[in-house]
């Protein structure tokens, strides 16, 4: 991990390793486990930094996107967005025609025997998929629960690093051009100026490499809360070791192994 | 094989549980999407078991469950969320709940679930 205009304790930066562990692996359990997807993680990273209204927006590649964002609070308030780009969506669109055309076919009331007369037209030229308003809204949907199950593996991440119990908040799945608009989701009803931590995961899925950045605020009382519960860690000798001698593609559960 | 009311309100985990529990054997009497539609459903097709989402737009999950014993006490619902927060699954036990799956749900997971649920 790294940071930028925030001074952290050798046993915070343990805490987020790990979380960026944990967050890591939860990614990719999750698309294999809902989308039947094969992904290897190629290379990931994250990043603590203060938020800054007046810098740059946002760094995450060029050109159109794709986010799913949410809130939560309780024991910590804040934001979180995962955006991939629309090239990196439409090739994760594609991979999972399989498993979404068989959830469009399990429609109520289509019988398992009559796939063939209700393929639709999109199933036979998956490059479309996302430009048929009837697929799109397929896609999206399974994009929006794909963020619902990622930021729940944050939190549950966050709970099993810290004990803070947060709960999201409904995702919203949005396609745009202007990346100042993830800012705005970002710090949308927090009252201080938040913590930022990204994470950028390369994720390797049918042949092809895709960033899936992840972006979490926590207003300032919640980052302050973070820093206080992983200062009373008591795993993290264990893990420094482990990953010292294992290197980032160890797991948290290997970590409670050793 | 069970009849099974599904509530989730995405189209994506509808759809994905119900080729789990139908490649189980049961059967998908019904889906809502919410939990006007999931009274409105339950109260019609009478199913024996609901798999009830948390997490939605309108009424939670909870709050739709608390109807749900208001029509039938003993109802058997397993309550699924993808919320990471452990207080959600005490919530939803503590509510009637008969069982409790975090998503992302695995096939054997669920089907599991069903047949504890269902035992007498």
């Amino acid at each position: 991990m790294r940071s930028r205009g925030v001074i952290l304790e050798p046993c915070h930066e343990d805490g987020f390793d790990r979380l960026l562990l944990k967050g890591t692996q939860s990614v990719l359990q999750s698309l294999e486990s809902m989308f039947e997807l094969e992904v290897e993680n190629s290379a990931s990273l994250l990043e603590v930094v203060p938020w800054d209204e007046n810098q740059a927006p946002l760094q995450f590649g060029d050109g159109p996107f794709y986010s799913v964002s949410c809130g939560f609070d309780g024991d910590l308030a804040g934001r979180a967005a995962f955006v991939l780009s629309e090239d990196d969506f439409r090739h994760l669109a594609n991979e999972l025609m399989p498993v979404l055309s068989l959830m469009f076919l399990s429609d109520p009331g289509a019988e398992l025997t009559s796939l063939e007369e209700r393929k639709p037209n999109w199933m036979e030229d998956t490059s479309s998929a996302l430009d048929d308003e009837e697929c799109r809204a397929q896609i999206l949907d399974a994009f929006s629960e794909l963020g619902n199950v990622l930021v729940g593996a944050c939190t549950r991440a966050i709970f099993e690093l810290t004990g803070l119990r947060t709960q999201h908040s409904l995702p919203v799945v949005e396609f745009s051009h202007d990346r100042s608009k993830v800012d705005g989701l970002l710090v949308e009803g927090l009252d201080s100026p938040p913590m930022l931590v990204v994470i950028d995961n390369e994720l390797l899925i049918g042949g092809r490499t895709l960033r899936l950045w992840s972006f979490i605020t926590l207003d300032a009382v919640s980052f302050e809360r973070v820093l206080e519960s992983l200062d009373s860690c008591t795993e993290r000798d264990n893990f420094s070791n482990l990953v010292a001698r294992s290197g980032p593609k160890a797991t948290y559960a290997d970590s409670l192994a050793v | 094989m069970a009849s099974i009311l599904i509530v989730d309100d995405s189209a994506f985990a509808r759809s994905s549980l119900q080729i789990i529990v139908e490649g189980g054997g049961h059967k998908v009497i019904g889906r809502a999407s919410n939990g006007e539609e999931a009274v409105d459903l339950f109260n019609e097709l009478k199913p024996e078991l609901v798999t009830l989402d948390f997490l939605m737009a309108g009424e939670t999950g909870d709050q739709v469950l608390e109807r749900l014993l208001d029509i039938t006490p003993d109802a058997r619902v397993i309550m699924i969320s993808g919320m990471g927060d452990p207080a959600i699954q005490e919530k939803a036990m503590a509510a009637g709940a008969k069982c409790f799956l975090p998503k992302p749900f695995k096939k054997g997971e669920v089907l599991n679930s069903i047949d504890r649920v269902l035992q007498p």
